[in-house]
């Protein structure tokens, strides 16, 4: 029993209590054994509880592999993943944004139940690592007290949503479009028609093209905000690109509309989550984003699909609902606006002012970035940071994609005394935004698809850049490194100026960690084009090749206006090559063995870590998923029956059974409505009356425990009743699995 | 459970922090803590104010700590270790001295590293031990058995931060 649950009683939102409720049932069940390993995996994916690196019970140690043996035993939670294996939990924050509040919470949870730390993402959540998965209960109701859930952060639904982190205080957007973020991420979280996906679905926003800050060109839907002029009045909109992504094979987005209106943007973006679930692949997973089922079909065809969707959807209240006092994002200064002094005699003030401050919109404000290394917060500096934040921004704070937070609505005066607050907790560094300010994916380090520690070199570059950072030239300085410790491009090497992606090489017997060099990629124009891979550099090599690539750039660039991606394309893949080649040969181990250890780690470098990833989720259907949440009510109303609550056994056996049928209906008839009548009536003419459901030997006995139950007036609250209400529920429910299985075959 | 951690503070240090990296992977490699799954080593030395070397094990984590500024050898315990709080507070000075006491015989850092005698305890726990003067007085009284020779003090910390007391 988690000792939250009563103190934080009604301070959690209901159907969020509710839906913890039912993962402590699930959690329970597969203690039992009574769920299947691949859908409890997808369900706790889908409360943003992942795997982690070591979760497989296997460590190379250095020295040999080695078992390691958790104290549960055999007990897995997913297939190949130990039950007390060391897990990471994803916290979603809807476009970056964070309270005051939030801020103490989440750190006040790292350490509690973590390691002390919160990690930024490349997409605007916070992580966790080394979390037992006992304790995840208490930690998504204390997260859900502070308004803050981990609902769909992992598993093959929609994603957090991100935004730019300037989004209403930037210079150049069309539009503020943190509402629209905001309405989208409600709409979507939980929506039936997007529980049924092959994969993830990405989604972004922007308020300009030129600059990054919201990527839409690299995800699978991608909102730019724009404004067109219809019959003399100023019409906000959407450009949406679709089909975007990096992983192994980068896709650039497609246009599916050069203007979207404001109001169909939920109901579009809700109709082509439909046709994603209907005609996404879901074998391959390899193939199953909908980047590949638009390559599949074509664009037009895509396009022609989700329209013909939208016009057959039901309609929903909530799509103009937020539209309708105008969309506003409630965040406001709390200080008054004021001068920027400029510059003062404090170097190490006036180099943070270059670097880390943006002049918003409205004048007199700031956005001030803190940059973290590695995107890495203590708990300790978090409680602060907090602080800090409560006294200058109130809740104006946001996670940016590039592993940093913003402060927004900074008073200019503020400014100085806001940087002797950060330094005094070690949050006043510099060269945010510049080539010091290297993004890294987890890697090695906690991933259990990571072949190389991309941590541990973004470290060591973070390091030897920062402490030439006052001497490179501008147009080094205001390059981008990314770093991913593998192929799928979880740092995002594809859209940096200078990306590397982890990889191995084979040296006489022996492992040596490289890293693939990527050069050109556009950070700018919302990760415009993609970077290309001139070879592998053995990692321990991997800041002289920054050196030397740099320093070309800079002798041998045209003009000074020459770009890095322009000066790597004209010189061309082939002469970049030539400038790192050198380095890519590797000493024997006799010779050099400190080629064959990793950055940060002293164990001969090998593979033996890796795991399978749970990135990808486990593929369960939606009926599975259906027909596994009725098993769960009945399980819960099993332990109302042990505790003789006889009314809750009643009720849950009762809308367990309404939850098969409904699964079942739903294959037909999608929009099926969720209510009692409807459901039986529809179990009644599509499953029972022909016979479908029928069992070979029992026949009809299953079905009719639902329609007996739906004709009894009142069911009576006394333990023989609600003992044989359980177990007829448990009966129709394997009915159903079993009609579901022959459906499946194709035999009814 | 009762959730606590103990940091064994450190008098002066002559070695890189890094040392404690390898030192931490060859724990995992010889077994060196008993009843503890061992499962990796963690470099956070670039957060300022952090846990700086973490060895992370399923029972509890061990880090060459240097929250607030002041460096020590800390043990989290995670996981339940005895019935009350006496019995886990006992249990984690155990695991903790015996962790200093491998530091110590260590060829690497063992001369270039001098423990104080200093401790200082912290609850990890906000339930059971909400930061008030009721839990402090609880703690202090549960410390004071089990520490019974030193002195106890509760330091300044900042607002939210979890219970601690010194022990000197």
């Amino acid at each position: 029993m988690d000792p939250w649950k009563d103190k934080l009683a009604g301070q959690i939102p209901e159907s969020l209590e509710q839906e913890i409720s039912e993962f402590e049932s699930q959690m329970e069940m597969m203690r039992r054994g009574e769920i299947d390993s691949r859908i409890f995996a997808e369900t706790r994916l889908r409360r943003g509880i992942y795997g982690q690196r070591y979760d497989n019970g296997q460590r190379d140690d250095g020295n040999r592999i080695r078992e390691i043996v958790y104290p549960s035993g055999e007990l897995m939670k997913g297939p190949d993943t130990f039950w007390d294996a060391p897990g990471m939990l994803r916290i979603k924050n809807p476009f970056g944004a964070v309270t005051v509040d939030q801020l103490v919470v989440m750190s006040d949870l790292a350490e509690e139940y973590a390691d002390g730390v919160l990690h930024v993402t490349t997409r605007q959540d916070i992580q966790y690592h080394y979390v037992h998965i006992e304790d995840m209960p208490s930690v998504m109701r204390r997260l859900g007290a502070v308004g803050i859930t981990t609902k769909e952060a992992c598993g093959n639904v929609v994603r957090n949503v991100t935004a730019c982190p300037l989004a209403g205080v930037c210079n150049d957007e069309a539009f503020d479009v943190t509402p629209y973020s905001a309405a989208l991420t409600n709409f979507l979280l939980g929506h039936p028609d997007c529980q049924d996906f092959g994969r993830k679905f990405k989604i972004a926003f922007s308020g300009c093209y030129d600059h990054a800050c919201g990527l839409v060109n690299m995800h699978d839907l991608g909102a730019l905000a724009v404004t067109k002029e219809v019959e003399g009045k100023v019409k906000r909109g959407f450009k949406l690109f679709v089909g975007g992504g990096l992983g192994a094979v980068p896709h650039p987005a497609k246009i599916f509309d050069e203007f979207v209106p404001e109001e169909e943007l939920l109901p579009l973006s809700q109709a082509m989550g439909r046709v994603f679930a209907r005609l996404g692949e879901k074998k391959n997973r390899a193939k199953a984003r909908v980047k590949f089922l638009i390559a599949k079909l074509g664009i037009e065809e895509f396009k022609r699909l989700v329209l013909e969707e939208r016009k057959i959807l039901p309609h929903d209240d909530r799509w103009r609902s937020y539209l309708e006092h105008g969309p506003v994002y409630d965040e406001k200064a709390i200080k008054s606006p004021s001068d920027i002094k400029t510059s003062s005699d404090e170097p190490e003030f006036d180099h943070w002012l270059s670097t880390n401050i943006y002049s918003q919109r409205q004048k007199g404000y700031s956005v001030v970035t803190i940059s973290l290394p590695l995107g890495d917060l203590s708990s300790h500096q978090g409680r602060k940071l907090a602080h800090i934040s409560h006294k200058y921004v109130g809740d104006a704070i946001r996670l940016t994609v590039e592993q940093n937070i913003v402060l927004r609505w900074v008073s200019n005066e503020d400014l100085p005394k806001l940087y002797l607050d950060l330094n005094a907790v070690g949050l006043a560094i510099p060269d945010a935004g510049t080539i010091v300010d290297v993004t890294s994916c987890p890697g090695t380090d906690t991933c259990k698809l990571g072949i190389a520690s991309s941590r541990g070199l973004a470290g060591e570059l973070r390091l030897q850049l920062a402490q030439k950072s006052l001497e490179l030239d501008k147009a080094i300085k205001g390059l981008r490194i990314k770093v991913s410790g593998c192929f799928n491009s979880c740092g995002q090497h594809h859209i940096a100026d200078i990306g590397f992606y982890g990889n191995s090489r084979n040296i006489k017997g022996f492992k040596v960690p490289h890293f693939q060099v990527v050069l050109g990629g556009e950070w700018k124009n919302n990760g415009g084009s993609y970077g290309m891979a001139i070879g592998a550099v053995p990692s321990k090599k991997i800041p002289k090749s920054v050196t030397l690539i740099t320093e070309s750039f800079i002798k041998e660039r045209i003009s000074f206006d020459e770009s890095f991606q322009v000066y790597v394309a004209r010189v061309g893949k082939k002469y970049m090559r030539s400038i790192i080649e050198p380095l890519m040969v590797v000493p024997s181990h006799e010779e050099d063995s400190s080629y064959y250890t990793d950055w940060g780690d002293p164990r001969e470098f090998s593979l033996g870590d890796m795991g399978v990833g749970e990135c990808a989720g486990e593929i369960v259907t939606r009926e599975e998923f259906e027909l596994q949440s009725a098993e769960r009510e009945v399980f819960e109303a099993q332990l109302a029956l042990e505790e003789n609550n006889f009314i809750d056994a009643n009720d849950k056996s009762y809308h367990a059974m309404l939850k098969a049928a409904r699964a079942l209906i739903r294959i037909e008839n999608y929009d099926v409505a969720d209510s009692p009548e409807i459901i039986v009536q529809e179990f009644k003419t599509r499953f029972f009356d022909n016979e479908r459901f029928f069992d070979k030997y029992a026949k009809g006995k299953f079905g009719r425990y639902l329609l007996q139950r739906f004709d009894e007036d009142k069911a009576e609250a006394i333990e023989d009743v609600s003992r044989r209400y359980v177990e007829e529920s448990q009966l129709f429910i394997e009915a159903a699995h079993s009609c579901y299985a022959r459906m499946a075959r194709g035999e009814v | 459970m009762y959730k606590f951690g103990l940091k064994r503070k450190i008098k002066s240090i002559d070695t890189n922090i890094e040392s404690f990296v390898p030192l931490f992977h060859n724990w995992i490699q010889e077994d060196r803590i008993p009843n503890h799954v061992m499962v990796d080593v963690v470099d956070y030395k670039h957060i300022p104010d952090g846990p700086g070397i973490m060895l992370i094990a399923h029972e509890g984590h061990f880090s060459l700590d240097f929250e607030d500024d002041e460096l020590g050898l800390l043990y989290i315990r995670k996981t339940p270790l005895g019935d009350t709080i006496s019995e886990t507070l006992t249990g984690i000075q155990q695991i903790l001295d015996f962790a200093v006491e491998l530091i110590k015989i260590d060829p690497s850092v063992g001369e270039k590293i001098e423990f104080s005698d200093e401790y200082q305890l912290l609850s990890n726990d906000r339930f059971e031990f909400p930061k008030n003067a009721e839990s402090e007085k609880k703690l202090l009284q549960a410390a004071s058995g089990v520490f019974s020779d030193a002195i106890l003090s509760v330091p300044e910390t900042f607002k939210g931060s979890r219970l601690k007391i010194n022990i000197q």
